[in-house]
């Protein structure tokens, strides 16, 4: 038996190196193809292996170059780190395979296999980071890359959309840094677990720059996570993007930030604080209005890719509402809609991007009678929109149960009552796409499928929609320990 | 007692210098509209949080933290060391971004951030 | 293992088994795909049909599985209503697929037709034989969303508007329940139907949760304020599907109501917090409007559809009174009007199958023509108007009594009331389409008989049981009813 103890920091190298070699290969467009999943594969892997580890033996803690942890870096990796790591790697590796057999989107093909490594290593990155400063290193990168792969598109709009992210986000990084200084300032540690030892004693006496980085993060990290009303970049970044881009950044990128604000803000500064800021109700209104405005925007848009982005924008509302509900199934409810979302989102971005590509159409109003000419990829759209909704058998039905017997469970009814509404909101808004996909005249028969190789990330995604939905008791176990991690 | 507050100014001046430059750099930003002034708006903006990082660690009198005889203040090497990667990415930042406003100036023929959200508007009319 | 192999999972999983291999068969053989759409409803029924003997032993069927999505599980279960309901459900599905595979020869994508149809019932079996409410939400979602493929069946933009209208509504419904199925499953600790309830103390979210209830149950039965689906949707939908749609989908708001109110709250705690009152007064409002409604429809098919509305209203009244006779009537009324409501569609789908006369002024003499057809339809409106000896009228006279039980007489008079609009808008369309004189007579007297057998058995195969169930010595129908009011009131099974 080999041991796991460089499992955590290997996947953070596996992907950079990979990162910087998959662009010197341009000529060995094959190898370098076989190279940017084989080093996804191999992170799954671990990830596993490292999901695995940490429910037997519990957190793993990984000293960068053996220096422990007052002086050297630390990466973390407790049942929170160790489910969304797990998230992040198999979603990806879905989307490699997506990108690397998809049509061509982007001029250099190699370039954008290394930014999207260089995303997913830095994602990794963020939610094992034990140390702050190397969080904020992380979320850099991240960004960065996100931002790239929206830019990679070249046209018009996706070059404009990108310019609007990077300002946002580079406001966004300002305000971590500056709190984190706050925070340095206070206990002189940047390694998260002695800083949460040092506030204990020190956050009464210094209330203030505490309350200031507090919140300083919730604002750089609401900026990046897209937390209404400081969503403004998402639906045109989104939208403008290259398909597997969308998925990424919709799927995957914006959710790792809510991980990190809540590694800092609920791991790290502890919850005492939130009883002298009203940080929680604050929390809460943004997240309602980001699920009623992201529903009522989407239901206006008819091209599909901007609905989908907005829909983003009220899914983001309900991670963030399970959060600050904070009964404990609201928080297993956030817990599993980080994995679902990403999940149903991926789906159907990977299957609008393909329709779009086979027909040429983007909006929903043109349609008609797609769903015969394309089944299978209609099948699947069919199943992501479902679990959107919330029906019944799709995985969207667990998490929405979750939250709203959190919300219950918190003696705020009328948070499950909203959250109840905007699933009949989202009904609203993607119902039509089904409908005018299945139903009338027949207007583009020359529309066909595309490779099977493209729709097999679309089936693995469908099925793991239909399997979350019925026997979600095979990640119970991880989601219940993250939930118990947040709420202690 | 006006003595006493300028005293405490004073004795917190880089703190203040760089709220004040954070302002600046904020202001700017919301207010023009050239896309190069905005990212030198936040390349000052940046340089702001710098400043006070820095200054968390600065000791009045302290020395560079090299041991040497007969030295006995120091200055806290963290900051400095954090704000070298803190640089760093912000040089990286605005390199990208540069890029980027080359790119919108090439579709788009300004550096105008409204005519170039109208010149996408009437695209989409 | 030998869990799934108990009648009440059987009965619901086997009909989604068949969903899944008659879309696989379709494309091959259109007489295997017909044979198993029969199939299901009567594997369904038979399976019912053998649990008999057991249930009315006094035994309750129940079959936990608490692993699947936890924290509330799956349970299903046989009493006496849910069996009543059920074999009334499969049989009525049994007859109308029969129907059906004459009917949809002349309609276009018969392979969407059968599957769903399927499914429906998959869903409709699982919403009665459940035996939590969150079992019974889940199938309840499984038999909305799949009807709503047999409503736009024909894809006219009127069918599209009104399948919108019901998709949304029943959306909305759907999450009505959801809450509500929570709220209880917070207050209790449990969504188990229990002999005389189990919500102890009623609070400001159990209540919330009953109007919850009443308000996605409400939707899915038609009552009044939320009815607007049911007169477009009806119409629209292919006869056969109109048939399972007005004289069986409705019935599972009823029934859930029923459950509702006697296995969850306990008829003591409605009574007690003055829940009643609510069921009552919207009962009065459907029964009245429903039947003023249907009056002025030309439409054959709407006339039909908001006659269901007032029909369901009874049901809601037997239930609200909270009296065992008038349970007993909602509950036979159940079985009475899915027999009634299902004839007079299939037997108007017939007459716009031949001919294709949806008005009812274009039905004179039509007698003449279609005598078995027209002789069903009769028999059928008869016994909604409740003339004695049909089924029609056992259900209005229960409920008259639970009524004179209750000490409101008013109710009676509204009975009566709405019997007579029953008279006035069927008894017309009876005496012309017998004696009146066929406008324009073409002469085309064709020698080819009335209608294939396939859609005359099941139409007469109803008509004999709504004449003749009260003849027999023991009206077993009836006899589960007041098996099934009297466990529900006096809380032991």
């Amino acid at each position: 038996m080999f041991s796991l103890t460089h499992a955590p920091i290997l996947m953070v190298v596996i992907l950079l190196t990979a990162a910087f070699i998959v662009p010197l290969l341009r000529k060995h467009l094959l190898v370098a193809k076989a190279l940017f999943l084989g080093a996804g594969l191999l992170v799954t892997i671990l990830s596993f292996l490292v999901a695995w580890n940490v429910l037997e033996n519990g957190t793993m803690v990984y000293n960068v170059g053996g220096w422990a942890a007052p002086h050297g870096i630390a990466l973390v990796v407790d049942a929170f780190a160790a489910y969304v790591s797990l998230v992040i790697s198999v979603i990806s590796l879905v989307i490699f395979w997506f990108a690397v057999f998809a049509p061509r989107e982007v001029k250099h093909e190699v370039g954008y296999y290394a930014l999207i490594l260089l995303l997913t290593a830095a994602m990794h990155g963020i939610v094992m980071a034990g140390d702050i400063f190397n969080l904020f290193v992380f979320v850099e990168i991240s960004s960065l890359a996100a931002v790239a792969i929206i830019a990679v598109k070249g046209t018009k709009e996706s070059i404009e959309a990108s310019f609007r992210y990077l300002i946002l986000s580079a406001l966004g990084s300002g305000g971590l840094l500056f709190s984190i200084a706050l925070l340095f300032m206070v206990t002189g540690h940047l390694n998260m677990d002695l800083m949460r030892q040092t506030l204990e004693v020190t956050a009464g006496q210094y209330p203030l720059n505490v309350l200031t980085a507090l919140a300083f993060m919730v604002v750089g990290l609401g900026v990046k996570s897209a937390l209404f009303p400081l969503h403004i970049w998402l639906p045109d970044a989104h939208a403008n993007a290259p398909t597997a881009s969308s998925a990424l950044l919709s799927g995957l990128v914006v959710k790792v930030y809510i991980v990190a604000l809540m590694r800092i803000a609920y791991m790290t500064l502890g919850m005492e604080l939130f009883y002298l800021l009203p940080i929680r109700q604050i929390l809460l209104v943004m997240a309602s209005l980001a699920i009623v405005a992201g529903s009522v925007f989407a239901i206006v848009q008819d091209n599909i890719k901007r609905l989908l982005a907005f829909s983003t924008v009220a899914q983001v509302g309900y991670i963030f509402l399970g959060f600050s509900l904070l009964s404990a199934r609201a928080v297993e409810g956030a817990v599993w809609h980080i994995l679902i979302h990403a999940i149903m989102k991926t789906l159907l971005f990977l299957a609008v991007g393909v329709v779009i590509h086979q027909s040429g159409y983007k909006k929903i109003s043109q349609l008609h009678g797609l769903g015969r000419r394309m089944p299978l990829t209609f099948a699947c759209i069919t199943l992501g929109a479902l679990s959107m909704v919330g029906i019944p058998g799709t995985a969207g039905f667990i998490s929405k149960l979750y939250l709203a017997l959190g919300a219950l469970d918190a003696g705020q009814a009328i948070f499950a009552v909203l959250i109840l509404l905007s699933s009949l909101l989202s009904a609203v808004y993607y119902f039509p796409l089904i409908i005018t996909a299945y139903f009338g005249h027949d207007a583009s028969p020359t529309v066909v499928e595309p490779s099977l190789a493209v729709q097999l990330p679309l089936v693995v995604l469908a099925i793991a929609v239909l399997f979350y939905g019925l026997m979600p008791s095979i990640l119970l176990p991880l989601v219940r320990q993250t939930a118990l991690l947040i709420t202690r | 007692m006006s003595m006493e507050i300028l005293e405490r100014l004073y004795g917190n001046i880089y703190y203040l210098t760089s709220v004040i430059l954070f302002v600046i750099g904020f202001h700017t930003m919301l207010t023009h509209r050239n896309l190069i002034k905005k990212l030198m708006a936040l390349n000052i903006m940046d340089t702001a949080i710098f400043l006070f990082f820095v200054a968390i660690g600065y000791r009045q009198g302290g020395q560079a933290p090299i041991l040497l005889p007969g030295v006995t203040s120091f200055v806290n090497p963290v900051p400095s060391a954090l704000i070298l990667t803190g640089i760093v990415i912000s040089v990286s930042f605005t390199a990208f971004a540069l890029a980027l406003v080359v790119l919108l100036y090439k579709h788009y023929g300004t550096l105008d951030s409204d005519e170039i959200i109208a010149i996408r508007g009437k695209k989409h009319v | 293992m030998f869990m799934f192999l108990q009648t009440p999972v059987l009965a619901v999983i086997i009909p989604m088994v068949l969903f899944a291999v008659i879309y696989l068969v379709e494309r091959r053989s259109w007489r295997l795909r017909n044979a198993l759409a029969v199939l299901a409803p009567l594997i369904s029924f038979l399976l019912l049909l053998g649990s008999y003997p057991q249930v009315i032993a006094g035994e309750r069927v129940f079959i936990e599985f608490p692993a699947i999505l936890p924290p509330l599980g799956m349970s299903f279960s046989i009493d006496y209503l849910s069996l009543l309901v059920g074999l009334v459900v499969s049989f009525v599905w049994l007859l109308v697929t029969i129907y059906a595979t004459e009917y949809m020869v002349k309609e276009h994508a018969k392979n969407r037709y059968y599957p769903f149809s399927t499914l429906t019932l998959a869903g409709t079996m699982g919403v009665i034989l459940s035996g939590d409410l969150f079992t019974f939400f889940l199938f309840f979602e499984l038999m909305s969303l799949s009807a709503y493929v047999l409503i736009v069946h024909e894809e006219t933009p009127e069918a599209m508007r009104a399948g919108y209208k019901y998709l949304v509504l029943t959306i909305a419904g759907g999450l009505a329940l959801f809450f509500a199925t929570i709220a209880v499953f917070e207050i209790a600790g449990t969504v188990s139907f229990a002999p005389g309830g189990f919500i102890a103390e009623v609070s400001g979210l159990a209540i919330m949760a009953f109007y919850a209830f009443l308000i996605g149950f409400g939707i899915k039965a038609g009552i009044v304020p939320l009815h607007v689906w049911l007169p477009e949707a009806h119409p629209v939908a292919p006869s056969p599907a109109s048939a399972l749609l007005s004289g069986v989908m409705l019935k599972t708001g009823a029934y859930g109501m029923i459950r509702v109110v006697f296995n969850v709250f306990g008829y003591e705690g409605i009574r007690g917090a003055g829940l009643d009152n609510s069921m009552l007064v919207l009962a009065a409002i459907t029964i009245f409007l429903g039947s003023a409604v249907a009056i002025s429809q030309e439409d054959i098919k709407r006339r039909l559809a908001y006659s269901s509305v007032g029909q369901m209203g009874y049901i809601l009244l037997g239930i609200g009174l909270l009296q065992e006779r008038a349970l007993i009537g909602a509950i036979f009324h159940i079985f009475a009007h899915a027999v009634m409501k299902s004839s007079l569609f299939l037997a108007a789908g017939a007459v716009i199958h031949k001919t294709g006369k949806r008005r009812i002024s274009e039905w004179n003499g039509l007698g003449q023509e279609m005598t078995v057809t027209m002789l069903v339809f009769t028999v059928a409106a008869l016994s909604m108007v409740g003339i004695p000896p049909l089924v029609g009228f056992v259900s209005k006279w229960e409920l008259a009594l639970g009524s004179l039980d209750a000490g409101n007489w008013g109710f009676v008079l509204l009975l009566l009331l709405s019997s007579m609009m029953n008279f006035i808008y069927y008894f017309p369309l009876i005496q012309n389409t017998l004696f009146g004189k066929q406008q324009a007579a073409e002469g085309q007297a064709s020698n080819s008989p009335e209608l294939p057998w396939k859609m005359l058995a099941p139409m007469v195969v109803l008509a004999l049981i709504i004449v003749l169930i009260d003849l027999f010595p023991q009206n077993p129908a009836l006899d589960l009813a007041k098996r099934a009011a009297g466990a529900l009131f006096l809380g032991v099974h």
